[in-house]
């Protein structure tokens, strides 16, 4: 159970410092780069609870 | 001895006091019944329940949960409202950042509204379930030893501990699993309403079908074992009971006729308590269930409506993300409904034992 709520939190938190962070971006050439590394860091934390599985 | 001195006589040796506090607690239309009232009503022919009383009392509740959900729904719209006007003044502003971060944070205050309300929904929907498993954990001890005095010796011993072991799993299944999932989803679905591109919305939708389908799934796997295990039960305990009579009045000279018929009416005077009660519980689980059903669907309507009202004006996530709310709650409703099917199947299981055993 404390796990799933780690992982529930996890993931809000990261929704939401990054579309916070998202918003404050310079437009530029950049910024869709860092989109996409900001999908993928959401991605990681998505899938967090596959090292439970795994180890 | 008189069948009313007798059912008098056994109904005051049961403690149906707990069940009875129950009852009075939960305030509906049903709360002033008690089991000797019941039972008195219907041996003398009486209706159980006044229709229209009912019908009236039950449509003053709902008015009176989707008024007091109103303030939610004001709330809400009056924040989209803003939403709305920061939207076209926005160019005004001069700078896109300072606009959108204002944006940001009203669907946070939508959000911080909806995840409030939703937590109270959530532990009301949590209390219930515990209730009902609480009324039926009293129901049977109550129930079981007047199946067995009346010749259900089969059914007693086998019903009972796979009713109790199926009431007591399924309510920690609810309570650990299913609902908690739900609980997941709808954080999901309103971290969803915050961002512009969807980053978990199929794993919350994922999360809440799965929840409602294991929940279906559990309902149907154990009341089925029961209802299997009843009619297996139910033959065996009526050859037993025919046996007997069948021997006390053939086999036992002149006196044996009478003593077979005092049989009969001792039996049926039990199988008139045991229905009065488990009608009873019955009455205690559906009063159980009318409020908080109300106050959700009171509160399930509301969520959709906002979502209707606020989508012309406000943000599109805004108003998908409150959709799904009402999704969420309704599905509570559905896990509530399924749980209270599920005991009821079980109180009728055990009714049913007692009217085919003779």
């Amino acid at each position: 159970m404390n796990e799933v709520n780690e992982w529930v939190k996890n993931i809000f938190m990261i929704v939401l410092s990054l579309s916070f962070v998202e918003i404050l971006l310079p437009e530029g050439d950049m910024s869709k780069y860092l989109k996409y590394i900001f999908s993928i860091m959401i991605l990681a934390v998505i899938l967090s609870p596959l090292r439970y599985f795994i180890a | 001895m008189d069948y009313k001195e007798y059912i008098a006589e056994r109904l005051n040796e049961l403690k149906l006091n707990e069940l009875e506090e129950i009852l009075r607690s939960t305030e509906t239309p049903f709360s002033d019944i008690t089991g000797e009232s019941l039972i008195e009503n219907f041996v003398s022919g009486k209706a159980i329940f006044d229709t229209d009383v009912l019908i009236n009392s039950f449509k003053d509740l709902l008015l009176f949960e989707i008024k007091s959900a109103m303030i939610l729904a004001a709330q809400i719209i009056a924040v989209c409202i803003f939403i709305g006007l920061l939207k076209s003044i926005s160019s005004s502003f001069g700078e896109k950042t300072v606009s959108n971060i204002g944006l940001l944070v009203c669907s946070f205050f939508v959000i911080a509204l909806c995840m409030k309300n939703f937590t109270y929904t959530y532990d009301l929907c949590a209390d219930t379930i515990a209730t009902m498993t609480y009324t039926m954990q009293i129901l049977l001890p109550i129930l079981i030893p007047l199946l067995i005095s009346m010749g259900g010796i089969t059914s007693g011993s086998l019903l009972n501990p796979l009713m109790i072991a199926s009431i007591t799993a399924f309510n920690t299944l609810l309570l650990k699993v299913m609902l908690p999932m739900i609980f997941v989803s709808t954080v999901f679905f309103l971290i969803n309403g915050m961002t512009e591109k969807s980053y978990v919305k199929t794993l919350a939708s994922f999360l809440r079908s799965a929840a409602a389908i294991a929940t279906g799934f559990c309902a149907t796997i154990f009341s089925g074992l029961t209802l299997i295990q009843g009619f297996v039960a139910k033959s065996a305990d009526g050859l037993l009971i025919n046996t007997a009579r069948f021997s006390l009045s053939n086999f036992v000279p002149i006196v044996g006729g009478f003593a077979a018929d005092s049989v009969d009416m001792v039996l049926s005077c039990i199988a008139i308590i045991k229905s009065g009660i488990g009608v009873l519980g019955i009455i205690v689980i559906c009063s159980l269930l009318i409020m908080p059903i109300i106050k959700l669907l009171a509160l399930a309507i509301i969520y959709k409506f906002t979502a209707i009202i606020t989508e012309p004006i406000g943000e599109k996530n805004i108003s998908e993300s409150l959709n799904e709310m009402g999704n969420a709650t309704a599905t509570l409703v559905v896990i509530l409904i399924l749980t209270s099917m599920m005991f009821l199947i079980f109180i009728s299981v055990l009714i049913g034992i007692g009217g085919a055993a003779r």
